[in-house]
């Protein structure tokens, strides 16, 4: 069985394809989302999803999220004595996903479909596919997260449409792509977007806010409890960002030694204050209708996805961007893993699904870097050459010519470059190929390099001597996603105790109570202390009858005191 | 038109887009684009060219002109039903905007009057405020907020800013920080038009650089040049002629567009005289010898890499040619005038005139 993954910066979902379906897989506690987030214990277990993203405010250092933010940069992530590459943490949160579906499947799921942003480079998506092997998957795809939110939403009716676009504002990330249906083929004609944008930025902006009334000198977050002061702000920011979606104002509130302090914030000023970040979504829009040749006014429509895209002034601003309103039609937490899932009964061959047809694009430009002489015969370094132009039509295999510069020439050497920029330095280096080539008066050596692009995103570098007949292969290099050490970060991960599933409603009752503990004050704070007591007191007797009853019992006072609750 | 390409999509050659699409759906479709990635890109390769093809001439049987949304009705009966549905029958959400733009366009006002300015014969000096203010109010437009409408102004800003150069170069300013030309002019990409008026942008900086550092010595030769460049009054001379050379070389060479921010009358004196300056026979001479240095004869195989060679031996030149002459003199002074009359009753004995 294939599943389909969308591996998110705040939420991540499991889905899989069934009955001509695609369709999501609750997780241990019944919900379809799991938070991204894992957390350390005290009792040294790891808990991921729901507990662990509860104890972010309450035990920050112990805990790591937005995690998919570092993919691709090697920073690592202490947790207790433990330190883990940004992979290593996807690849916790890939496990329980997976554990979660043969539970539900009741078989093995090997083989996964994982979703990354479309803007991911070649090493943060290099990043991605070892995080699902040290997970145990076999990655059988990397699919675009606009391109999976087309497909679900493109094959649900089964109809063409004319060229719409998909508007994916995640939590971290932001993409755009124009799709196009017809004859059921859904080809996407153009991807773009922004690697540093999401949810994520707009919490910073209400953190600004509320600091500029509450602590203006920044005199509240002390030394060595920074973080923590950090974290318990951070959660109060998407708490009053979740209530600004739909209310004009909203309360800005967090508990800090013992003290309670309050902000009101009015939609209006977090429009204003978050204009900078509005604006930014203006650029990757344009380039998408550039590349694909269209005009704003010829798209048939506008999708939005992603759980940053609730929020209204989002919405506000894409209206104007189109002067036109948005689909909001589409689940916008759920519609990538069900197109993860879509694209996993493809791959799969599922005979539902045998009409449709995914044509995607490469969505960033592939290149070397070569010297060039300009019209006054001035020779310029570092000139960056497009060999596989930003999106063409995926898998596909270019080639272009070069010379030798020197006379006597005995080498040279091709840079890989990933990128827009002009300058060759300034792009992504993905690589280095050198080959040797016979001494001979400048420009009598000619040297084809041939670039080939799978569907998958593996690029193949060959280089042709046509002289001496000689060719060089190149695989662009996987760093350091070698069997070995992969298998090695696999036992070491198997090695790490994880929460047992069955256990796992247990520890988020728990470690949201300890949060809601810490975040009131009075007689709610007791309360809810004399609770978590009774709680831990059933939990160490093992009744489970007891245990559910009281679990149920807590969990109807926190949402009572807390209202309605948020991933 | 190559068959094998119809013959991949298995069609007749056709110019109507929609069968093309449709073959290319259906062939597709025997294929597993993954299993068989050259089969796809074959199939691909295939599509693009009919397309291109479809695209470039139109088909002529048709009475009308290619009308995209002819065959896309053919395509897709419903199509354009789902693109009238979005605006029309969605009752307003909760987060609606404020109507977006007001009853009359004041923007299309501003560009008529810009483009009035730019064409008028009112000196560039006294319409550069109302450009200024005008550009602005375009650029702050709520309008500008759909980006249909922004990409509509940014072509007439390209337009205008190449065709009304220098007139324009108030808007050009205004316009290339607006729409962030700076960034797009450094992308592979970047489309000619953009990389046209990038170059006027720099060499306005270029320009007003030099104008600001009028006092600063290091780069008095460049500032004095340019007043004089810009005088058309002032006639050529020999005195600063080297100076004015070099920046005439500099603007030819690095910042063309410079040349509208110069007096024309001026350059072209400038240019006459010192094409009569290099026609002199000793720097005729000068050349000559220069020509004749390693570092030349390097620079024609390897153009443009070997500037401080050249330098090397133009010293060299100056130096023992300088010391031949000084040393002549010395020997003239040395034998004395009556040496002089020796010397030239033997060069006249020797020649006959006197005989």
């Amino acid at each position: 069985m294939i599943v389909g993954i969308d591996l998110g910066t705040t939420n991540s979902a499991v889905a899989c394809f069934r009955n001509g379906a695609p369709e999501l897989i609750p997780n241990a506690l019944g919900e379809l989302l799991t938070p991204s987030a894992v957390s350390l214990a005290d009792d040294g277990q790891l808990l991921v999803g729901r507990p662990a993203r509860d104890r972010q405010s309450t035990h920050p250092a112990q805990t790591a999220t937005v995690f998919k933010r570092l993919m691709g940069t090697g920073r690592t992530t202490q947790l207790g004595r433990h330190t883990y590459l940004p992979e290593d943490l996807s690849a916790l949160v890939l496990a329980s996903l997976k554990r979660d579906a043969e539970a539900y499947l009741g078989a093995a799921v090997t083989h996964a479909v994982i979703t990354v942003p479309a803007y991911f480079n070649d090493r943060q998506r290099k990043a991605t596919r070892r995080a699902g092997e040290i997970a145990g998957f076999t990655v059988d795809r990397l699919i675009n997260e606009p391109t999976a939110a087309a497909l679900a939403y493109g094959i649900h009716d089964r109809q063409d449409r004319e060229p719409f676009l998909v508007f994916d504002l995640g939590g971290g990330t932001f993409d755009v792509s124009v799709v196009e249906v017809f004859d059921g083929v859904v080809e996407v004609r153009a991807s773009a977007g922004d690697n540093r944008l999401g949810g994520e930025d707009f919490n910073d902006v209400v953190m600004r806010l509320a600091r500029e009334t509450i602590d203006p000198a920044d005199g509240l977050a002390g030394g060595a409890r920074a973080d923590r002061f950090e974290a318990v702000w951070r959660a109060a920011a998407e708490r009053c960002r979740r209530t600004l979606s739909e209310a004009e104002e909203a309360l800005f509130r967090i508990v800090w030694d013992g003290k309670e302090h309050v902000a009101t914030l009015t939609a209006h000023a977090f429009e204003a204050a978050a204009e900078p970040l509005l604006h930014r979504l203006r650029d990757p829009v344009l380039r998408s209708l550039r590349d694909g040749g269209l005009r704003s006014d010829s798209l048939s429509d506008i999708v939005l996805v992603g759980g940053a895209t609730r929020m209204p002034i989002v919405r506000r601003a894409v209206t104007r961007l189109f002067g036109r309103f948005p689909n909001a039609s589409l689940h916008p937490d759920h519609a990538v893993a069900l197109g993860a899932a879509v694209q996993a009964g493809l791959k799969a061959r599922d005979a539902a699904l045998e009409e449709v047809r995914l044509t995607d694009v490469c969505p960033f430009t592939l290149g070397v870097a070569a010297a060039d002489h300009d019209t006054f015969g001035n020779l310029h370094h570092d000139v960056f050459v497009p060999i596989i132009e930003r999106n063409s039509v995926v898998p596909l295999s270019r080639s272009h010519g070069f010379q030798t510069i020197v006379d006597r020439q005995t080498k040279i050497q091709f840079q890989i470059y990933q990128g827009e920029a002009r300058r060759a330095s300034d792009n992504v280096l993905l690589d280095t190929v050198e080959v040797v080539v016979p001494p001979r008066p400048a420009g009598e050596v000619r040297a084809d390099v041939r670039f080939s692009y799978d569907a998958s995103g593996l690029l193949e570098v060959d280089v042709t001597i046509p002289i001496t007949q000689q060719t060089f292969q190149r695989v662009v290099s996987e760093g350091d996603g070698d069997a070995d050490t992969l298998d090695a970060r696999r036992s070491a991960l198997a090695a790490l105790k994880i929460h047992p599933r069955e256990a796992a409603p247990n520890a988020a009752a728990m470690a949201r109570a300890e949060r809601c503990y810490e975040s009131f004050l009075g007689d709610q704070r007791e309360r809810i202390g004399q609770m978590v007591m009774a709680f831990q007191a059933v939990l160490d007797r093992q009744e489970p009858h007891a245990i559910a009853d009281l679990r149920r019992e807590l969990e109807a006072m926190l949402d009572a005191m807390e209202g309605e609750r948020f991933l | 038109m190559n068959d094998a390409i119809w013959d991949r999509l298995q069609i007749a050659a056709t110019r109507d887009e929609a069968s093309i699409r449709r073959a290319y759906a259906v062939q597709l479709k025997r294929i597993d684009p993954e299993a068989e990635p050259a089969r796809f890109i074959a199939l691909r390769h295939a599509f693009e060219q009919a397309r291109a093809f479809a695209r470039a001439w139109p088909d002529d049987d048709e009475a009308a002109p290619f009308d995209a949304s002819d065959t896309d009705a053919e395509i897709a009966p419903d199509g354009p039903a789902i693109a009238t549905e979005v605006p029309d029958r969605i009752p307003e959400p909760a987060w609606a905007p404020a109507p977006l733009v007001a009853a009359a366009p004041t923007w299309m006002a501003d560009v008529d009057a810009i483009e009035r300015l730019i064409w008028s014969d009112t000196p560039a000096a006294d319409i550069r405020d109302e450009l200024i203010a005008r550009t602005t109010q375009i650029l702050h437009d709520p309008a500008m907020l759909s980006i249909a409408h922004a990409a509509e102004i940014e072509r007439w800003a390209i337009d205008i800013a190449i065709d009304g150069m220098p007139r324009s170069d108030a808007l050009l300013i205004l316009a290339a920080d607006h729409f962030d030309w700076v960034a797009t002019a450094e992308r592979w990409d970047c489309p000619p038009r953009i990389r046209e008026v990038m170059k006027r942008y720099w060499d306005i900086g270029w320009v007003q650089s030099l104008e600001r550092d009028g006092r600063a010595d290091e780069r008095f030769d460049e500032v004095y040049a340019l007043a004089l460049l810009r005088d058309p009054s002032l006639p050529p001379r020999s005195g600063p002629a080297a100076m004015v050379a070099a920046l005439l070389g500099v603007i030819r060479r690095h910042h063309p567009t410079a040349l509208h921010d110069v007096s024309p009358a001026a350059v072209t004196a400038w240019d006459a005289y010192l094409t009569r300056r290099d026609a002199r026979w000793y720097r005729r001479a000068g050349r000559w010898l220069l020509s004749l240095s390693p570092a030349a004869w390097y620079d024609r195989r390897q153009p443009g890499t070997q500037a401080i060679l050249a330098r090397i031996w133009q010293y060299l030149v100056w130096t023992i040619g300088g010391a031949a002459f000084l040393f002549l003199c010395l020997v003239l002074i040395a034998i004395g005038p009556i040496g002089w009359v020796a010397a030239y009753n033997m060069m006249s004995h020797r020649s006959g005139y006197r005989s």
